[in-house]
This record gives structure tokens, C-alpha cells and sequence, in this order.
């Protein structure tokens, strides 16, 4: 259910390295307490996140919440695919549902966050 | 019949149950969670006479009891706190428990304030002992608290209210088998959504969703004053309804607020049946039972299921589990009592999805077959998600969001709800005076540009200037647009009217729209 591979933010972000960039999306988990997303705001190329700060949010026909990012960078690519398939956050949260690549700026950070099992005892699913 | 007539007819019928309990087996006496414990087969005897009866016929022929599966769990739990206290489970131990309920009810009767007795019990006017018996302890029930009530309801129906905990339908067991995401709602534990909100809305419009209300409230009021009560509470116009219709209605304050909107039904001469929503059934049960004269009023939440078949295909699916003629009920019209999957039901043609649909009404326990034979049959289970963006894109009004104490009915929108033309209903001063003077604010829809969403409480603008809030708002799944319902001034209150709402420190573009958002092909204008 929740990748070995990928790092997981308190705030249910994942975090998958790959080389010196950084996927990023929201966990299963939290799509399925979202329920149904109908939109996401994501910033664009070029970007600068920080660590633990909003970088967009992520709207379901019952809340809005807040996208945290797991690492510091500039953000290289954004799934644009979201902007007519919010769904895929739902179908597919910790593949085609991402949401942006950050080119990683402290590799330290990921140490910061937790792995798999760490996460599924957060989420109380352990 | 007086009270001490209703005494004597009380001690006779504890000679009738005395006599049944006698002719109890001792196999079934014996028996503890898989049917009934002597206390649950009191609660029946003393509570419920027509149940008491079918109960206990049911023990003496052998068939299954009618208690869910699921409520086991909670004998279980109940039945380890009991054993101490009943011991061996014999036959003299329950007639011992029978006999002081007996006398509990006798006291209550001799203990009540002077006129009540005439205002809440005298007009039933029927006195075969166990009925006497039944009338007696239901209404000793409406005497108690809301809490003590809530127990002593919860007792007989087999279900454990803990203190503090959420309340649970018949078909919490099934809904949490199902998979569903359960959520507190009104004091409830209600499904949220099973396969997910998008999914389910898309059903309704195109087939056939199912829902379980059985959290909403059902307030009964049966007598020869029962209408004339009803006209001097309720917006809408009681008189105008014939045995077998229903109408939507607002229940007013003296000043026009608004307590409650709810559908009544009128299921016989001098009987109406009052659905309203969960939040408020305490509050209008007692309005009601305060306002009422020459009827009883009752609230049977707890004794009745209400589960919504609503969509194009709705029709279509219940025809196959009942006998009942749909095809010749009209919208707002109610049948019964109709078989529904082999369970006594209610049926309106009523909903709260802008789709043709029907409410169906069971005894509590028994509604797990209706909900089961409909899934079968292919009705998509829904959950209280899809209920509220569905009714959204309808433009329903949602009490608690869109209505409250503080708004009048013709503030929103719901106008045609309002009968004045010579009546004088609580409210109707009120409301006369701000319909010669036009209200100040009205209820509008508003459609947002793009997919930013308004929540309640989103700030609208215009020119800049801060002119109302949002009420309601959503991504209407159907409509594939961003809806809202907010209060505006009523020069702003016009379709076409560019307005501004803040959506997390930004402001998006939006226009007045006349609701509703969506209507189905061939609905009625209104």
C-alpha cells in the first residue's frame, strides 16, 4: 500500500527521490479522507518551495487542503495531467496522481521524514 | 377513560402478559443472546403491546426474532452487565420484572400534573387493556428526558446508547461491512460515501442510488386536533393535503425564523407523520407537543427506518420488490402500508436529489431486507456526500447551512412554501409584515469561474465592499461547475449580477444564477 521507496511527511505528502529530484504527492491515506478531488493548484515551473510550507492545495467536493512540501527546492516539472484528471489523486495517488518534481536542495531533508511503516503507525495503520 | 380506569385496564393487562409469559417454554427461558433476554422480551411486553404480542408469538412458534445481527454485539455486552443482576433467567424472575414495570407505570400515571392526562392521553380513546398498556408507556416515555428516553428507546430496540456516544441506524452493520467511511453526523454515525462521493452522484443521476436516512426524525401526531395543530404551525398549508399526500414545509418562529424544514405526510384522516432532519428532531418534537391540542404527539425516530431510493431508474427497481402501484404515485404522494421486499413500508415519492425517487419507511429492524433486496436489484449505495452534493446542485436548502433560526423563509427562497391568504399559523405576522415590506436579503446561486470552491463562510463581494456570505458550496460533480448558495442584498439578489467571493485570499469571478443548478429532464417547474 504505501511504497518502501518513498519518504512520508506528517501532513501526508510522499516524497520519491529520483537522482538529485524529488517526486511529490499526496498518500493514499489522504485522498481517501479528501474523498473525491475535483481540483488541484499546483505552482508552476520555476518555483521555489520550502520545506514544510503550503506549495498548493488540493480541493474535494467536501474540504480544501493545503499541499505541504516535503522537501526545499525549485520545482522542475508539475503534472499538468491533473488539470483535466484531478481524479487521478484518487485512482492512482502515489503514481500518476503526483503532483511536482522539486530538484532536491538539502538531501538531509529527507532524513527528516519518515519511512513506510514509520507512516502507517502515524496513520494508525500499523 | 380517566386515569384510574386506564390503572385498572393497566392491571389487566399484566394479567394478559402473566398468562403469556406462563405459557413461555422453558427452552426459550433459557435462551440469552441468541434470542432474547428476559428483560428484552419485558421491555416488549410492557412497551409495545403489538410487538409484545408478534413477539412473542415468534418466541412460542419458534421463528427467528427480528433483531439484527449486528445488535447481538451489543447483547453481548449488555447481557455481561446484566447477568449479575438476572441471574438464573428464570420465569419468576421475569414475571418479577414485569410486574414492576407494571407499577412504575401505574405511579407515573397517578403521578402526572393535573390536565394531562386530557391533553396527551385522554384521546385515545380505545381501551382494550394492551393497547392501554402500550399508550401508557409510550407516553410515559415522551414525560422523560431526552436522555433517559433515548436509553429506555434504545433498551426495547436492542441497541446500547453509551453516554456520549454516536447514535447508529439499523444499518450501521451493513454499511460498515460494506466498506463505508462512517462519520459523525447530527449525533449519528453515518456513511459518508462507500465507493466515493463522484461515483455515487453520477449514479443518481443516471440510475439508481440508495440511501440510509434513518437518522432523520419522524414526529407523529394523531388525533381529532391533529390538523388544526398542524395549520397553526406549519408555512404550508396542512388543509390543502388529502390521505396520501405529503408537502414540504418550513416551521416558523413567532418572528419568522426558521426551526425546521420538513415533509409532511398525511397517512390518515386525523394522522400526519412529520419527516424532519435529524439535528432538530428533539427541538420540533417538543414544539410540537407544546403547541398541540386534541392529538398525541409523538416522536418515533427510533421505531421507524427511512431509507431513499432516488434516480431515473428508481421506478423501475421497486416495482420489482413491491405490489404497489408506482406508477399511478404521484409526486408527493405517499401509499401504505405497501409490502417492499416482503416488510411493511411506507412510500412516498419524495426526495432531496433533483431526481424522481422515493422514501421508504419500515419498522427500524426490519429495513435491512428493503435495503438489501434494492442493492441486489442494482441500486448504488450511497452516502451522506453524495446526498448533500446532489441536493446542492438541486438547490435544495440545507437546514443548519442555508437556514437557521436567523433566516425567514422568504428570505430563502421559499416563498411558495408560505401560505398566508387567511391563515394565522405561528410566524405568519412576521412573515406578512416582510413580504408587504420585501426582504432585505434572499438566498441566491451562485456559479463560481473555474474550479475554485467556495465553502461556507466564504466572504462575498461587490465592488469591493463585503455584501454577504456563502452558505453552501461545492463542485457540482454533475453540473461540472463551482455552486454556491449565499444571502445578498436584494439588489444584488438579481440573476446575471457579477459578484466576487473570497476563496483563500483570492477573489474569483462569480454570477447569480436562478436555481436550480440542475433539473432534470421533465421535472415540475418548481
Amino acid at each position: 500500500m504505501y511504497p518502501q521507496d518513498y519518504r512520508y511527511s506528517s501532513e501526508h505528502e510522499w516524497a520519491k527521490r529520483e537522482d538529485g529530484r524529488v517526486r511529490v504527492g499526496i498518500t493514499r491515506f489522504a485522498a481517501d479522507r479528501l474523498t473525491d478531488v475535483v481540483y488541484v493548484e499546483l505552482p508552476s515551473v520555476g518555483t521555489e518551495v520550502r520545506f514544510m510550507q503550503p506549495f498548493g492545495v488540493v480541493e474535494s467536493v467536501k474540504a480544501a487542503s493545503e499541499l505541504y512540501a516535503p522537501v526545499s527546492g525549485r520545482v522542475v516539472e508539475v503534472n499538468q495531467r491533473l488539470r483535466d484528471h484531478p481524479e487521478l489523486v484518487n485512482q492512482d495517488p502515489h503514481g500518476e496522481g503526483w503532483m511536482i518534481v522539486v530538484e532536491l536542495a538539502d538531501p538531509t531533508e529527507l532524513d527528516r521524514l519518515m519511512d513506510a511503516e514509520a507512516y502507517r503507525r502515524h496513520i494508525g495503520e500499523a | 377513560m380517566g386515569p384510574e380506569e386506564a390503572v385498572q385496564r393497566l392491571q389487566e393487562a399484566g394479567g394478559e402478559l402473566e398468562r403469556l409469559v406462563a405459557a413461555l417454554p422453558d427452552s426459550l427461558l433459557g435462551e440469552r443472546v441468541e434470542r432474547w433476554t428476559p428483560k428484552d422480551v419485558v421491555a416488549h411486553l410492557v412497551g409495545w403491546n403489538h410487538h409484545a404480542k408478534e413477539g412473542i408469538r415468534e418466541l412460542l412458534e419458534g421463528r427467528p426474532p427480528f433483531y439484527l445481527p449486528q445488535a447481538k454485539e451489543d447483547f453481548r455486552e449488555l447481557n455481561a452487565q446484566s447477568v449479575a443482576r438476572w441471574g438464573g433467567l428464570d420465569r419468576k424472575s421475569l414475571l418479577g420484572e414485569l410486574r414492576g414495570s407494571l407499577q412504575a407505570l401505574v405511579e407515573f400515571l397517578r403521578g402526572l400534573p393535573g390536565g394531562a392526562w386530557d391533553r396527551d392521553f385522554g384521546v385515545r380513546a380505545r381501551d382494550e387493556p394492551l393497547t392501554v398498556l402500550g399508550t401508557v408507556s409510550q407516553l410515559a416515555q415522551d414525560y422523560l428526558s431526552h436522555t433517559e428516553r433515548l436509553r429506555f428507546w434504545a433498551g426495547m430496540r436492542g441497541v446500547r446508547v453509551p453516554r456520549g456516544k454516536l447514535l447508529r441506524t439499523a444499518l450501521h452493520g451493513w454499511h460498515v461491512r460494506a466498506g463505508a467511511r462512517m462519520v459523525p453526523f447530527a449525533g449519528w454515525e453515518m456513511p459518508l460515501q462507500y465507493q466515493g462521493i463522484v461515483a455515487e452522484h453520477r449514479a443518481v443521476r443516471t440510475g439508481a442510488g440508495l440511501f440510509d436516512v434513518s437518522h432523520m426524525g419522524q414526529v407523529r401526531l394523531s388525533g381529532p386536533g391533529a390538523l388544526a395543530t398542524l395549520d397553526r404551525l406549519l408555512c404550508n398549508d396542512p388543509r390543502r393535503l388529502k390521505v396520501g399526500q405529503a408537502l414540504y414545509t418550513p416551521m416558523c418562529r413567532d418572528d419568522g425564523g426558521v426551526l425546521d424544514d420538513l415533509v409532511a405526510w398525511r397517512v390518515g384522516e386525523d394522522r400526519f407523520l412529520l419527516v424532519v432532519n435529524a439535528a432538530r428532531r428533539e427541538q420540533d418534537a417538543q414544539w410540537v407537543r407544546d403547541h398541540a391540542e386534541g392529538c398525541w404527539v409523538r416522536d418515533v425516530s427510533f421505531f421507524a427506518s427511512l431509507v431513499a431510493l432516488q434516480g431515473p431508474r428508481a421506478q423501475d427497481l421497486l416495482q420489482q420488490v413491491t405490489e404497489a402501484q408506482l406508477a399511478e404515485l404521484p409526486r408527493f404522494h405517499v401509499i401504505g402500508p405497501v409490502r417492499v421486499a416482503g416488510v411493511r413500508a411506507w412510500v412516498s415519492r419524495t426526495g432531496y436529489t433533483g431526481e424522481d425517487g422515493f422514501e421508504i419507511l419500515t419498522d427500524w429492524h426490519r429495513v435491512e431486507a428493503v435495503w438489501e433486496a434494492l442493492v441486489e436489484l442494482g441500486a448504488v449505495p450511497c452516502g451522506l456526500g453524495a446526498r448533500d452534493t446532489l441536493r446542492l446542485e438541486a438547490g435544495y436548502r440545507l437546514y443548519g447551512a442555508d437556514l437557521d433560526e436567523s433566516t425567514s423563509p422568504l428570505e430563502a427562497g421559499l416563498g411558495w412554501t408560505v401560505k398566508l391568504d387567511g391563515r394565522e399559523f405561528v410566524g405568519a405576522a412576521a412573515l406578512r409584515r416582510q413580504k408587504e415590506e420585501g426582504v432585505q436579503r434572499r438566498l441566491c446561486g451562485l456559479v463560481l469561474e473555474g474550479r475554485h470552491i467556495a465553502r461556507a463562510g466564504s466572504p462575498v463581494l461587490s465592488e469591493g465592499q463585503p455584501v454577504g456570505r456563502v452558505t453552501s458550496g461545492t463542485f457540482g460533480p454533475w453540473v461540472q461547475r463551482s455552486i454556491a448558495l449565499a444571502y445578498l442584498p436584494r439588489e444584488l439578489a438579481v440573476p446575471g449580477t457579477r459578484v466576487e467571493v473570497e476563496v483563500r485570499d483570492r477573489l474569483v469571478a462569480a454570477e447569480v444564477v436562478k436555481l436550480p443548478f440542475y433539473r432534470r429532464q421533465g421535472a415540475d417547474p418548481v
